[in-house]
This record gives C-alpha cells, structure tokens and sequence, in this order.
C-alpha cells in the first residue's frame, strides 16, 4: 500500500528519521513502537503526506510521491494527532469537516457525522462545542473527524492517549471494525505494548530515528512483557494455553486455559482467543483467605505464603499456588488474615479480571478471511 | 456652532479618522502578519523583531519625522498633507501598523502548524487550510485590529504634530483635551476625557459582540 525507501528527514542539524525503508500492506494494523524520541511522529507525518522527507522516496500503491505531490498521499491517508486538535466550533461541525472539504452533499455529511459520533459514544454531544469537552471526548473526536472521512490508509499518534479505560475499549472496537469490516489499513503508534498485542499485525520497533525490527506483533510482545517482568516487577503474567471453551456463542467466551508453567493450573477466563496466548492477573484484584470464599469468582487456588513484603500500609503477598501469585493487600487486611510465610492459603479472583493479550493472530486472520 | 455642536463633530471626526487608520493599518498589517505566522524565510526573525520593537515607537517621534516627510520641503512636501486629515490617518496607520502585524503574527504561529496539518489531513486543499487557521487565528485578528484602534484614537503626538489642531478640519478628541486643559478648561477638557474614554470601551464591547457573529457566520 505504501512503501518508504530509504527515507531520511532532517530538522536542521537533527536527523529524525535515518534511512528507513518499510513496507506497509494494504489492510493491515502496523504499530510503531520506540522510546520517544524515536522518530515515530515524524515518520507517522511523512506517511500522512504532511511531511516531505529530506531524502528518499514514498511510494504509494506502487507510484513514486514527489514532495510537490504530498496532495495525492493526503487523499488516500488521514492522520489522528498525539494530542487532540479541533476547530473551535461543535462536535458536528468538526466531525463535518472532511466530508465538506471533499464536496459531500450537506445529506451524506449529516448521514456519515451521526453514523461515526454513534461509532464512537459521542451522539449526545453533536451540538456542544468540541473544545469545551473533556481531553478523553476531544481524543473520540478527533478520531470521529478522521474516520469519517473514510480513508484509505488511517494513521494514529497514540491513539488512545487521555483516554480512559471505557474510551480505551470504544476506541480499539472502533479501529477492529475499521481494519477487519471496512479493510483499512490502520497504523498507529504507541508505548502500550498490550495495546500493541490486541491491535496490531505487525510491529516495527524504533530508536534513534531508526528501524530496529519489523516484527509480529505477539512475537514482541513476549519479548517485551519478559523484559518489563525483569526489569519493573511485573508479576502475575503467564503464558497459557485454551483447554476448553466453557459459554460457547459469538464474542467473548468463558474459556479454560491451563498454564504453561504448569499444567496442573487451570483457569477460567473471558476471551475470543483460542490457542496459546498470555495472561496476566493484576495483584490488586487478588483476594487473599485462610478458607475458600463463597463468591461468585470462578477462580480459587490454593496456595502456600512464599514472601511478605510490607511498604508502608501496602503488603506484596506472594503465594506459590504452583506458580508464585502476587496479591496487593493493605497492612490492615494482613494483621486481621495473621498469616505469615509457610501458612496455607486461598487466592480468588474474577474471571473479569484476569487481562488475556495476543496468543491468536493465526486465530484473527481466520475470522477475518471468513469475514 | 454651540459647543455641543463642537464636541460632536470632535468626537465623530476622531471615530473616522482612528477607524479609517485601523482599517488602512489591518489591510495592510494582517497579510503580512498571515504571511510572518505561517512562513519560515530568512529574515524572518529580525522582521518580527523589529515590528514588536516598533510597537513602542513614542508617537511624537513618529510625527515629528512625518512631519518632516510632509512638510513643504520635505521629501512628500509635494503631496501637500501636512494638517490634513489624510496625514493624521498615514500617521496613526503607521502608528498601529506595528501592533497589528505583531499580534496577527503571534496569533497565527501559535494557531498553525497544528490547524493547517488538520485541515490538510482531513482533504483541505492549501487555500482552505490557510483560510482555516485564519479563521482560528479570528480572535487574536480582532484584538490586533482593537488594540490597534485604541492606540490610534488615543495617540496625541502624531495628531498635533501633522494635525496641527486646526479647528474644524484636524482637532480631534486627544488635542482638544490638550488644547482645552492648557486653556484652563478642565470641566471641559475632563468632559472630553469621559468621552474619549466611553468611545473606546464602547467599541471594544461591539467588537467583541461582532466576533462572536462573525464567527458563527464563517461556520456556516
């Protein structure tokens, strides 16, 4: 779809992007993932024809784009920038304004506005005006403005940035239906490595203006949650592998996967995945008891205490169910549970909470060829 | 002629006169202005400097060089302006020429990149992108053209210097409380002052009601 070749962009003295050639196919999700500073925005902008590269060449759909020529790209690309930017007017009139500036009758602005602010949760705000909005509803916005268009190619700047979790979810169905119902092409670029995973196909990894890697989005984000585990402490993640699909039906299904680590585990969880995939179980959501609790979670092991880690009102517990668990609880929960190292225990935890990432892309590209 | 008679043809000559300099100095000052926010040239910088360096620029001495330039022997001395109100209105555009071109252009660099990228991101050819950012930029314009009318209407130094205060012809608001306080009238010369003072909150409140039309009116 587009192709940079050997493509280099200089500010002044600073080179921000360094010779960097990329392949870029027609319907797929690519991410661009780096520490800032990378080069991502600036390479995202010479995707989207608002840039001209100092050397190199664009190519679209084959055809070479001269820098008199950027007009041509910004026909097939539209570009979402990392911080929301809207006209001073209302959402209806912002959202509009694509569709006004390629001519579409005042009939099909109205028709297409309403369809993308339904899209993305914004029907009731048509009428307010865009900048009065929090920084979550300008990101929709934003968004909202860009897809309405209907591109070919749709180019993401941190999509997701200011939103929160409920915006994050309407946000990433939205760019799905896009890549898997329309067939856009979606690029987007981000620090969120599972965001990465649920989203992306393909994932090139860069620094210093440069292509470290092009990579499957899955295979990066094994090597990414091992390197964050080792480096920040982040526990409770594991690989697994489906056993049985419990709920049956379309969307997510109530799913029993076994660990890898060991097989003896089993857990039930939420997911449309099937095959291996990573899980990962926040300590916060862990409930921690000397008895089994009678609740509605579907998940409870039991366990041995491995380590108690107290700073300040906050407590690491970590129990070894046949794999170290690690529960977040407060001091206070602590001295009323009176357990301590080598006592046993019971960890619970909702299958609501259990966060299920990548493991499928085999499984993705099946349902959308079958779409 | 009674003196209410006076205060109005004062006051209705200072409103044309200060307007008709603002209209000159925003015709002449938002396109460079555009031109100074959007663009990167060399020189650009030294010319920015020099416009906010000018925004200061004492008003005396400003008319004295006019004055200088229109007098009879005097470079423009052929065009015979000097205590006319031609040359109050060159005078005072040339006055607020600076304040016009400096806020336009602040205004616009800090509307731009960001607005133009949008609009040609979502099919903007480069005409309506530019057109876009001014639209954005409609505030910071509208205080550029309403600094620039109370700057002009309430300068004194240009006015006497090319004016002369000739009664009936070039007397406008600031040189009659000048001339009137000088003469010992300061219930007169204070009256003007109120005046003076209502003409430009007035306008500024207009103005600022205008905006708002004008902006719904550029949406539609």
């Amino acid at each position: 779809m587009i192709r940079l070749s050997e493509v280099t962009v200089n500010f002044g003295p600073i080179r921000a992007i360094d010779s960097v050639t990329l392949d870029l196919r027609g319907g797929e999700c690519h991410a661009l993932v780096g520490p800032n500073g990378a080069g991502k925005t600036t390479l995202l902008r010479v995707v989207a024809g608002l840039l001209a590269p100092t050397s190199g060449q664009v190519y679209l759909r084959g055809e070479p784009i001269s820098a008199d020529d950027l007009a041509t790209l910004r026909d097939a690309v539209t570009m979402v920038f990392q911080r929301p930017v809207l006209f001073g007017t209302t959402v209806f009139k912002n959202v509009a304004y694509g569709l006004r500036a390629r001519g579409a009758t005042e009939e099909k602005v109205r028709h297409r506005v309403r369809e993308a602010l339904d899209m993305l949760g914004l029907a009731g705000l048509a009428e307010r005006h865009a900048r009065s909005l929090s920084g979550g509803e300008q990101r929709r916005v934003s968004i909202a403005m860009a897809l309405v268009t209907d591109p070919e190619v749709l180019v993401l700047d941190e999509p997701t940035a200011y939103l929160d979790r409920d915006g994050v979810a309407v946000v990433e169905a939205t760019l799905h239906e896009l890549q898997h119902e329309r067939g856009t092409t979606v690029i987007i670029a981000s620090h969120d490595i599972l965001q990465i995973s649920r989203l992306a196909d393909r994932v090139t990894v860069m620094s210093c203006g440069r292509v470290e890697s092009t990579l499957h989005s899955r295979d990066l984000l094994i090597s990414q949650l091992e390197d964050i585990a080792l480096r920040d402490g982040v526990c409770n993640v594991f690989r697994a592998v489906t056993v049985r699909d419990v709920s049956g039906g379309a969307g997510l299904h109530l799913t029993t996967v076994r660990l890898l680590d060991n097989d003896s585990i089993t857990l039930d969880v939420a997911t449309d995945l099937t095959g291996e995939m990573t899980i990962r179980i926040p300590p916060e959501d862990v409930i921690v008891s000397t008895a089994p609790v009678l609740s509605s979670a579907r998940n409870c092991l039991r366990g041995r205490v491995a380590a108690i880690d107290t700073d300040d009102s906050v407590v690491r517990l970590t129990v070894d169910v046949g794999v170290p668990l690690v529960a977040l609880i407060t001091r206070e929960s602590l001295d009323r549970l009176q357990v301590s190292t080598g006592d046993n225990v019971f960890v619970t935890f909702k299958v609501s909470s259990v966060s299920v990432y990548g493991g499928a892309g085999a499984h993705r590209a099946e349902m959308h060829d079958q779409s | 002629m009674t003196v209410e008679d006076e205060i109005l043809a004062i006051t209705l000559r200072s409103l044309v006169i200060s307007g008709a300099a603002a209209l000159v100095a925003m015709a002449i000052g938002l396109p460079i202005g555009v031109v100074l926010g959007l663009r990167r040239f060399r020189g650009r910088d030294t010319l920015t400097g020099l416009f906010r360096g000018l925004m200061s620029l004492p008003t005396v001495a400003l008319g004295l060089l006019l004055y200088l330039a229109f007098s009879r022997n005097g470079p423009l001395g052929f065009l015979r302006l000097l205590y006319t109100p031609m040359a109050l209105i060159i005078g005072q555009a040339l006055l607020v020429l600076p304040i016009m071109v400096s806020i336009t252009t602040e205004t616009v660099e800090n509307v731009s990149p960001s607005i133009r990228d949008l609009a040609l991101t979502l099919g903007a050819d480069e005409r309506e992108a530019v057109f876009s950012v001014m639209r954005e930029s409609l505030g910071g314009i509208v205080l550029a053209f309403s600094a620039s009318f109370s700057r002009a209407i309430s300068e004194l130094g240009v006015a006497l210097m090319v004016g002369g205060n000739l009664q009936g012809l070039t007397r406008v608001l600031t040189t009659s409380i000048a001339l009137e306080t000088t003469r010992g009238e300061i219930v007169l010369g204070l009256s003007l002052t109120v005046i003076l003072l209502t003409l430009m909150i007035s306008f500024n409140l207009i103005l600022n009601a205008a905006e708002r039309r004008v902006r719904w009116w550029l949406w539609e």
